[in-house]
């Protein structure tokens, strides 16, 4: 018996995503089998598998980062009206009122 | 005998000895099918032998419905009425299918055998007259496809799995074939039924179209000397359920467990 990777489509304009696995002896009994075993619900309208055996997986140690990437994410940028107001008012008690004045840049749509 | 208040139609015109025979073979073999449920050999297959289960009794309610066609108001009341409110010997599947599973080979052997059957008789029953015959089994034939090529795979499988496979298959294909040919066995009116159109072929046709396309299958499988003659006749053991006489494994085995909720709870809905 093999593993085999099931992709499906929910849609015919849906991209092809990962299902879950099944085990069959070879690709014509895992498409056989892989029909009630993933698809028996109406989940989608073309499935298809693959040997696990032919994912080229790489190395997990490669996704875990030894320095703070907090820049490129999201989350880095939470609490930034605290930051800003934060930082307003450290720039009122230097006497830089001016910087009070510079527009802050908006997001399309409402606050950042 | 029903358990609800509700007339049904007369059972014995042509249409309805007909419809009924195609209904109950899918609904008994259907119930035989689902004792794998839980137990199959692996889960995948498990859930595949469920779902063939089920698509069995599926079926089995749409003949019901067009045995019904418009003659009760509760169509759904009908249906369970004809399922699971007959008496044994108002049943009218073939032997073969009321057979219980015994071990896996046996039931693949009755899967391949009972889905070649069906395909050649859905084929036939595209082109009837009546166009709520052909209509349904031109669906179903569709629907059908997942079962051959479920048992087609089976069968290729056990054949090229070497001799321990290969001869499990042919002990379940020894004892599926003879009693198979009671699938042949006209009901009482079959002659009114062809003459109507409601059947395009009658059954020694149907059972040359059968043979046609069973025999090449199995002869490539090295199980030639399995093929039945062409003259053949029905063992005494599976004859005559065409005409309601079952043997004990539906009379005290399948219809009991099958109808008891139903005559436990009369009128009960689900």
């Amino acid at each position: 018996m093999a593993t085999f990777e099931v992709f499906g489509r929910r849609k015919w304009d849906a991209p092809m995503e990962h299902v879950g696995i099944l085990h069959a002896p070879d690709a014509e009994a895992a498409l056989v089998l892989a029909r009630e075993t993933h698809f028996r619900h109406d989940e989608g309208v073309e499935y298809a598998v693959c040997p696990s055996e032919h994912f080229h997986t790489q190395d997990p140690t490669l996704l875990q980062r030894q320095v703070d990437i907090s820049y490129r994410l999201q989350s880095g940028y939470s609490g930034f009206r605290d930051k800003r107001e934060a930082a307003r008012q450290a720039a009122d008690a230097r006497g830089r009122g001016d910087l009070r004045e510079r527009p802050v840049p908006r997001r399309h749509g409402g606050e950042a | 005998m029903t358990a609800v208040d509700l007339a049904l139609p007369d059972l014995s015109t042509p249409r309805r000895q007909v419809l009924l025979a195609i209904a109950d073979d899918a609904l008994i073999s259907g119930h035989r099918a689902s004792h794998w449920t839980g137990v199959a050999p692996s889960l995948e297959e498990d859930l595949a032998f469920s779902t063939i289960a089920q698509a069995g009794i599926n079926h089995a309610d749409l003949w019901y419905q067009l045995v019904l066609a418009g003659t009760v108001d509760d169509v759904s009341a009908g249906v369970d009425a004809l399922g699971l409110g007959r008496e044994p010997d108002a049943y009218r599947h073939a032997i073969v299918c009321e057979r219980p599973p015994r071990d896996f080979a046996y039931t693949l052997a009755r899967h391949w055998v009972l889905d070649r059957f069906e395909a050649v008789r859905l084929a036939s029953l595209a082109d009837s007259t009546d166009r709520d015959v052909a209509a349904l089994s031109v669906k179903l034939r569709h629907e059908h496809r997942y079962h051959l090529e479920h048992a087609q795979l089976w069968f290729d499988r056990l054949v090229r799995g070497g001799d321990e496979p290969a001869e499990r298959l042919r002990d379940g294909l020894a004892q599926v074939l003879p009693e198979a040919l009671g699938l042949f066995e006209p009901v009482e009116a079959e002659d009114q039924a062809v003459a109507d159109g409601l059947l395009p072929i009658g059954h020694t046709q149907l059972r040359e179209r059968w043979l046609e396309s069973a025999a090449p299958l199995l002869e490539q499988a090295g199980f030639a000397d399995l093929v039945p003659a062409a003259d053949a006749a029905v063992p005494d053991a599976a004859a005559l359920g065409r005409r309601g006489c079952h043997t004990d494994d539906f009379v005290v085995d399948v219809w009991p467990e099958m109808t008891r909720l139903y005559r436990e709870h009369p009128g009960a809905r689900w």
